[in-house]
């Protein structure tokens, strides 16, 4: 598999679009908010979280969720940079892979609560939820109707997004395909992963010693992918490639990834095969290291073992844990990467676990030029495993 | 290029039979969300013949969900605002994510292979079908479990309910809940080319469902194996082979051994012509009967309830599975709150086929076949709940014992008129519900009543063809079915009729219609007759033909009995040879000429 990226876009906490995100992330500028005044909840004060930048946020409209506007900002700079008009996108077939969590879901808290207190309420909320489906939503507003589908693999749904939009263009179904995935900080998950005792009340770090969990964080990460033909056709440059995807399932636990990763080994090595790559080919692989104690030790054994001296990254440290977001954040968090030719150190990384024998990049290290091939996993509630391996813009000058 | 092709398909809207299979303590904190996907994706592995414990990495799993958990949403958030923040159900909140029921699904069915859930409202499982195609096309699956699960949440239902206004979309609208799972692969029977849609607003299942319900075999290996063992018992059973002998063993391969050569060879033609699309006959025994009844069947998928009929040649009732499943679903309404189907009747038998196997199928409650031997235990068997099918003979020897019925049994009956004062003695014994089906083979169930004297109502798959007051033809609403009614029905008020006797004076003997002038004409052709007369006998005598026989000069009823008797097995069916035989010197007749009882 070798599918051209014709763009990116993406929001979280590092910035409101790419360029943004790209300076922050190797300054480590991104910061955790507490108190978080949007979530009205007991932890609001002692659980921080990875919110997307205030100006952002301050522009959402009124009929759309903050997932819509974060994943109809960051399609918005990625067509961009594909050189790509709504317009153009007509005359195409164009396919929409969208990945998210809480944005399909029931999670309207405040308008549940004040129903079911008898409370006269807007049904706006109930509404969206039964009208939108995210890549539906999106087909809509840019006027396309090729294949479309909404993921909702959890934690994995980013990049399986981008997995599967990618074997649409392998396919042939689609001369474009927007992969993208978005979530927005929301109260139900917030309380949840407390509650489930796997969020940290200080900001994450993410394979440490010391490390107490994940921060949850918001925001979108969108890839134009285009078949080659049509890449060449308008003679414009791919901003990096989509070279294999792999998936499976844990079948181990409704929340614990399987502590020996057996899932995780199996989907590192499909994607590995299916795009031909050796470990000494691979620059980085950016974990899903989300810090919590279960999920990095399983990272921590399955690196050790098939990616023995790759370097890790571990970016949630910058973005906190977008969720159903993540694998796409990530993927154009890697691209960045590769492009600029630097890993991004891990922040807050402080001791080594012994137990997990794994150190994540600490410091900005530059990437050999032999190096053109990251790799990008996500693990989710009920033991998904995706893998992706992402080639740089210069892949192809051999 | 693209095809891809169904191997096997199940959906259920409830969630019934899940401790056949699971543990108790991997059910208990389930919901029904993710019970229902369990239930169908299990079902739908175990119909392909794949073990549901053995580890599966080559197998992948796509669910499709239009709304997700919603019920387990709720809990969460009603944990939050009754118990506070600090208090609020952990499990809730790991079982209101999409991806539960793909967790619990994964992890009781070993499966191991790549992993995704969609949901995309109404359109999610073509999305799931897409993400199939491309999954078993690039190779990352041998085969794709895929199925769509909704339940029913009574929170977004009453809001609906209650404000139309705001929800007009969703106007006359039901709310639906259910599973529907297929296992996909590049090889098959039944190709899936592109999806039509079939999804509506608040049942975003119904794409699955109706593939499902396409792809849905129409008898599975273990079900063709039942009725062919059916089929052969009661071969064996009609030419005198012990009922109990034949009736305790299962395995219709080695009943079959039990039977010699001729019996053998007749057994086998019977199995082709029932599996066939055809009635043929057959030289040679298949090596393995049962298996060759399957691939008969799997040809065409049509059942041949074939009839001996009034010629002796081989009548076709074909039966295709639209027809099987138009009958089975508009019979079902008879049979609410029905927990489980106690079935004294082959399933190689019309009747048996529909009532003891498809409907128990429709209406997910299990079957247990027992011998149609009337002793007392029968009120140790049958529970509250309980539907028995049995023909009319049987009902009447319990009757007979002054057998009392426990509470709460339907009883079915079928084939042979069932006598109006049996009815009224069922109801004596303590039966809750007495359904009396008039069909045929070539139709199937035609009409129904429940009281004694009553008109039967004709069932609701039919139109009737009415002519000077009589139902002479009927035709299926929804399939091709048609057919010329073989009785003289007097049409009543209301859509009812009532059998005034048959077109073609046929007698029943032992559920069987036999025609007392076809076996006249057989027996005056040995050459002692002179004259016969063949009638049924009446209620006192019993319940076959018998005959009046004038012999030729000189000849002695002694000197021929021998003969007779042996000329009449060579020649007649089990049915249609007379219990007792009168010689006299004259056919009895009436003072008009007309023959008569005697």
């Amino acid at each position: 598999m070798k599918i051209p990226v014709g763009g990116i876009g993406c929001i979280c906490a590092l910035g409101g679009n790419t360029e943004e995100i790209k300076n922050n992330l190797f300054n480590s500028a991104a910061s955790s908010s507490l108190p978080i005044n949007r979530l009205n909840s007991f932890y609001s004060k002692s659980y921080p979280v990875y919110q997307a930048p205030a100006e952002i946020l301050k522009s959402k409209n009124k009929d759309e969720s903050f997932g819509f506007l974060f994943l109809r900002l960051a399609i918005e700079e990625a067509l961009e940079q594909s050189g790509l008009t709504k317009t153009d996108l007509k005359k195409v077939r164009v396919g929409i892979i969208a990945g998210t969590s809480v944005n399909a879901s029931f999670n309207c808290f405040d308008f549940y609560k004040d129903w079911r207190g008898g409370k006269e309420v807007s049904f706006e909320p109930l509404l969206y939820y039964l009208n939108t489906p995210l890549s539906r939503a999106l087909q809509k507003y840019y006027g396309v109707q090729g294949p479309q589908m909404t993921i909702t693999t959890a934690c994995a749904s980013g990049t399986d997004a981008v997995g599967i939009a990618a074997q649409c263009i392998e396919r042939d179904l689609c001369d474009v395909v927007i992969a993208c995935a978005t979530d927005e900080i929301n109260l139900i998950p917030f309380i949840g992963f407390i509650r489930l005792m796997i969020a940290s009340s200080e900001p994450c770090m993410p394979f440490s010693l010391d490390r107490k969990g994940i921060n949850l964080g918001e925001g979108a990460g969108v890839l134009i992918l285009q078949s080659p033909k049509f890449l060449k056709e308008r003679k414009t440059d791919a901003k990096g490639y989509i070279l294999g995807y792999g998936t499976c399932a844990d079948a181990y636990h409704p929340t614990a990834p399987d502590p020996n990763g057996i899932g995780l080994k199996r989907a590192l090595n499909m994607a590995m095969k299916n795009a031909g790559i050796k470990k000494n080919e691979i620059a980085f692989i950016n974990a899903h290291g989300t810090g919590t104690q279960d999920n990095d030790a399983a990272e921590a054994k399955v690196f050790n073992e098939v990616l023995k001296d790759v370097p890790v990254m571990a970016s949630k440290s910058h973005t906190g844990h977008t969720l159903g977001a993540a694998g796409a954040v990530e993927a154009v968090l890697s691209l960045i990467c590769l492009n600029v030719g630097e890993i991004a150190k891990t922040a807050r990384f402080k001791a080594m676990d012994p137990a997990l024998n794994i150190k994540p990049v600490t410091e900005n290290t530059k990437i050999s030029k032999d190096k053109k091939i990251a790799l990008s996993d996500s693990l989710s509630f009920g033991g998904c495993n995706s893998v992706i391996a992402l080639g740089c813009a210069r892949y192809e000058d051999g | 290029m693209d095809k891809i092709y169904i191997n096997s398909a199940y959906f259920t809207s409830e969630i019934s039979g899940l401790d056949k299979y699971f543990q108790a303590k991997d059910l208990r904190r389930m919901d029904i969300f993710t019970k229902l996907a369990l239930k169908a994706a299990a079902m739908c592995l175990n119909k392909a013949c794949i073990d549901l414990k053995s580890e599966k990495t080559d197998i992948a799993l796509i669910i499709s969900t239009g709304y997700g958990p919603v019920a387990k949403t709720c809990d969460f958030m009603n944990s939050i605002i009754d118990d506070g923040d600090e208090c609020a159900s952990a499990l809730a909140f790991s079982s209101s994510v999409h991806n539960s029921a793909l967790t619990s699904v994964s992890i009781l069915l070993n499966i191991k292979g790549p992993a995704l859930t969609v949901s995309n409202l109404e359109t999610s499982f073509e999305s799931a079908i897409l993400a199939a195609k491309t999954w078993l096309k690039s190779g990352m699956a041998s085969k794709v479990l895929i199925g769509a699960v909704d339940e029913i949440h009574n929170v977004i239902e009453k809001v609906l309910k209650t404000n139309p206004v705001v929800f007009e979309t969703f106007k006359n609208k039901e709310l639906s809940q259910g599973a529907a799972f297929l296992l996909l692969s590049n090889h098959g029977r039944f190709e899936i080319s592109e999806l039509e849609t079939a999804a509506e607003p608040l049942n975003p299942s119904a794409a699955a469902f109706k593939l499902a319900y396409e792809a849905e075999p129409m008898l599975t290996y273990e079900e063709v194996k039942r009725i062919a063992a059916d089929f052969i018992k009661t071969e064996l059973a009609r030419v005198g082979h012990n009922i109990m002998d034949v009736f305790e063993n299962p395995d219709a391969n080695d009943i079959f051994k039990q039977a010699d050569f001729p019996l053998r060879l007749k057994i086998a033609s019977g199995l082709t012509n029932l599996f066939c699309a055809e009635a043929k006959d057959i030289k040679e025994i298949p090596p393995d009967i049962t298996k060759d009844a399957f691939e008969n069947f799997e040809k065409n998928r049509i059942i041949n309830f074939f009839t001996s009929g009034s010629t002796g040649s081989v009548k076709n009732c074909l039966h295709k599975q639209n027809m099987i499943r138009e009958e089975a679903e508009g019979l079902s309404f008879l049979f609410k709150n029905i927990k489980r189907v106690i079935c004294t009747v082959p399933s190689s038998h019309s009747y048996g086929f529909i009532f003891g196997l498809q409907i128990p199928k429709l209406l997910g409650v299990p079957v247990e076949v027992k011998p149609p031997l009337p002793v007392f235990s029968w009120s140790k068997l049958l529970q509250n709940g309980d539907l028995l099918i049995a023909f009319p003979m049987f009902l009447k020897q319990l009757v007979f014992m002054n057998f009392i019925f426990p509470d709460g049994i339907t009883v079915l009956t079928s084939t042979a008129p069932c006598p109006d004062e049996l009815i009224e003695k069922l109801y004596e014994s303590k039966v809750k519900r007495l359904i009396e089906i008039y069909g045929a083979c070539e139709s199937g169930a035609i009409g129904w009543r429940e009281k004694a004297f009553a008109p039967f109502c004709l069932l609701p798959f039919w139109d009737g063809i009415v002519n000077n007051d009589k139902l002479e033809g009927i035709s299926r609403k929804t399939t091709e079915l048609q057919v010329n009614i073989p009785d003289i029905l007097n049409m009543q008020s209301g859509g009812t009729f009532k059998l005034a006797g048959r077109k073609d004076n046929a007698v029943q003997v032992a559920g069987i219609n036999v025609f007392p002038g076809k076996v006249e004409a057989i027996l005056k052709k040995h050459p002692a007759v002179s004259e016969v007369s063949v009638r049924l006998m009446r209620p006192e005598e019993g319940e076959r033909l018998k005959a009046f026989i004038v012999l030729k000069e000189g000849i002695t009823a002694d000197e021929i009995s021998y003969s007779l008797r042996a000329f009449m097995k060579n020649n007649l069916t089990v049915h249609e040879v007379p219990r007792s035989i009168t010689f006299g010197s004259e056919i009895p007749t009436t003072n008009f000429g007309k023959k008569k009882d005697w």
